[in-house]
């Protein structure tokens, strides 16, 4: 869209632009500022932006109170555990849908995720049960299975999404020179689709780490990532806002710092890889 | 003769079958997580239940039940503030696109600011807005205060506590529509821009007739995306509010959940009645709407 604008008109625009974004991102940005502050500058009024007394006591405090690397390790372990499951699971059923496909591939693809849009907590309490019977209840093992398998249509759908953009003849050269099924795959298909597959682990890693409803509702102690982490802390009687700014803060961090450093690769997986 | 056929046809045999055996897994899970338990919710519906003790048949009690109750139309009522504020963030996230979609220094950083939002998890959104409407020192509390003069409690209030945790959930839902539109507006065409402006349209025509049909694959991402996030509406309710003041923020899923699962009830017949009702409405409406866009889409391409 060239346009010609003034100079006047463009540093105008720029403010403007900045601002949204500011604004956009001003509640992360206020949240971690009140970690550093101390309680009572946390509800001060006026509210203090900047100028206030630096302190990290918020995050020895919280660290002292729950085992910070603990909840680390469980978001860890089930977050990227699930992920790299349903990539297990999915790549051949993406390679099906986008290499032999049928006339009702895409009826299919698009079932599968709306089942996405049905709400969670009507299959929570089958699952639950299943849980009891099965002793999977606060184990992080039960969790990696039930978020690959909440994930699952998203990963199918993206990986599908990447498979499809990788031209068929390649294969069907590879397979005139006699490559078997096991080489195609291994050897073709699977280098020229690491970029794609790299995204999608990311989205994925990114949604099993934010899910709530699952991770809360089959976890206590023993399993339980950092949602239950931050969760702990909304006692909205205690009025320990600073406090639950540091936990917040810790939480959300290790997720900043991954999107920060993925974001090219991630924009792709948010957009689902329909859109370029 | 014979025998080259045989071995052409079992060297072929695997490639042929491979399909099917690679997506055994896939729908597998699928059944397993999925369909199974959809029609055992449909099976629980028509049971007196507390989860524990023998469950008794009663047929179309539960369901009769749900007409009468107040509680029901609450939620659904709720349900339907959500599903239509939230389709708000489509065209919220394409003004805030086509504006930025310029030449502003810094870019790279910029859309990063946008990107946060997406990627925290909803906890932390439903607490740190639970935060700024707090009574006395909240921002936004502050805010409203100070443009009318008057501090308004809004998850305490009745009539606006579903509008705030929506306003909440709305932040990184815009954030993620624009992410997608400003991706999207890189693919459109600039020679059929210029050729449109050549043939004099501009402003509103130019964006509906040239640039919105460019943008389908986005939107369509973008409606699927914001349909899903609104019936997450549990995670949020559930932390702001947890359904409250009185019941007047549930939303269906949640009141399925206070009257099956939580501490309060274990009516698992009533509750799968309800899972029902909501998997009905969802099936008819929405996927029925989503399913003609798709179909739309697929004829387009």
């Amino acid at each position: 869209m060239a346009r010609t604008v003034t100079t006047r008109q463009k540093a105008l625009n720029t403010t403007l632009a900045w601002a949204i974004g500011l604004l956009i991102f001003f509640p992360i940005l206020w949240t971690i500022l009140t970690s550093f502050k101390t309680e009572g500058q946390a509800i001060s009024d006026p509210p203090i932006f900047l100028f206030f007394d630096w302190t990290l006591e918020n995050y020895a405090i919280v660290q002292e109170r729950s085992d910070y690397l603990r909840f680390l390790t469980n978001s860890v372990i089930i977050a990227v555990g699930s992920t790299l499951l349903g990539i297990v699971v999915a790549v051949p059923a993406a390679w099906s849908m986008a290499f032999v496909p049928s006339k009702r591939t895409k009826d299919i693809l698009m079932w599968m995720l709306s089942t996405k849009m049905l709400p969670a907590v009507g299959v929570l309490y089958p699952i639950y049960l299943l849980f009891i019977k099965l002793g999977l209840l606060d184990n992080r093992w039960g969790l990696v299975v039930v978020l690959m398998l909440i994930n699952l249509p998203i990963i199918v759908w993206m990986l599908y999404t990447y498979f499809k953009e990788i031209p068929g003849e390649i294969l069907e050269a590879a397979r005139m020179d006699g490559a078997t099924l096991r080489e195609e795959i291994l050897y073709i298909l699977t280098p020229m689709a690491v970029p794609g597959i790299a995204s999608t682990i990311l989205l994925n890693v990114i949604l099993a780490w934010n899910e709530a409803f699952w991770t809360l509702n089959l976890t206590a102690a023993k399993a339980a990532p950092l949602t239950a982490f931050i969760a702990s802390y909304s006692s909205p009687e205690g009025l320990f806002y600073a406090k639950l700014s540091a936990a917040s803060t810790m939480a959300i961090a290790p997720i900043l710092i991954m999107g920060w450093f993925s974001q090219k690769q991630l924009v792709r997986g948010l957009t689902f890889g329909a859109v370029k | 003769m014979s025998a080259s056929t045989d071995s052409l046809n079992s060297r072929r045999r695997p490639r042929a079958f491979a399909p099917w055996l690679f997506l055994a897994p896939g729908m597998a899970m699928f059944l397993f997580y999925v369909i199974i338990p959809i029609f055992q919710s449909l099976w629980v519906s028509f049971y007196d239940w507390d989860g524990l003790s023998d469950a008794k048949w009663i047929g179309i009690a539960n369901y009769l039940e749900l007409l009468d109750d107040d509680a029901f139309y609450t939620s659904l009522k709720n349900n339907i503030i959500w599903l239509v504020l939230y389709m708000l963030s489509v065209p919220a996230g394409l003004m805030i696109a086509l504006f930025l979609n310029q030449t502003v220094r810094g870019i790279r950083i910029y859309k990063s600011l946008f990107f946060f939002p997406f990627v925290i998890s909803q906890v932390v959104v439903g607490l740190i807005f639970s935060w700024f409407y707090a009574p006395g020192f909240g921002l936004l509390y502050k805010l409203i205060e100070l443009v009318t003069g008057q501090g308004v409690a809004i998850l305490a209030d009745e009539n606006l506590v579903t509008y705030g945790i929506i306003a909440a959930g709305l932040w990184p839902q815009i954030a993620y529509c624009m992410i997608l539109y400003l991706t999207g507006l890189n693919a459109v065409a600039s020679d059929q821009i210029e050729a449109a402006r050549l043939d004099g349209a501009k402003g509103w025509r130019m964006l509906w007739y040239v640039v919105i049909p460019q943008l389908r694959p986005a939107t369509f991402i973008a409606i699927v995306v914001t349909v899903i996030g609104a019936l997450r509406s549990f995670d949020l309710v559930s932390i702001m509010t947890s359904g409250g003041p009185f019941g007047s923020s549930r939303v269906l899923s949640y009141f399925m959940y206070e009257q099956a699962l939580s501490e309060y009830g274990y009516r698992m017949g009533y509750g799968a009645a309800i899972a029902v009702v909501l998997f009905a409405i969802m099936i008819i409406f929405i996927s029925g709407f989503i399913w003609k866009m798709w179909r739309d889409e697929k004829g387009v391409r």
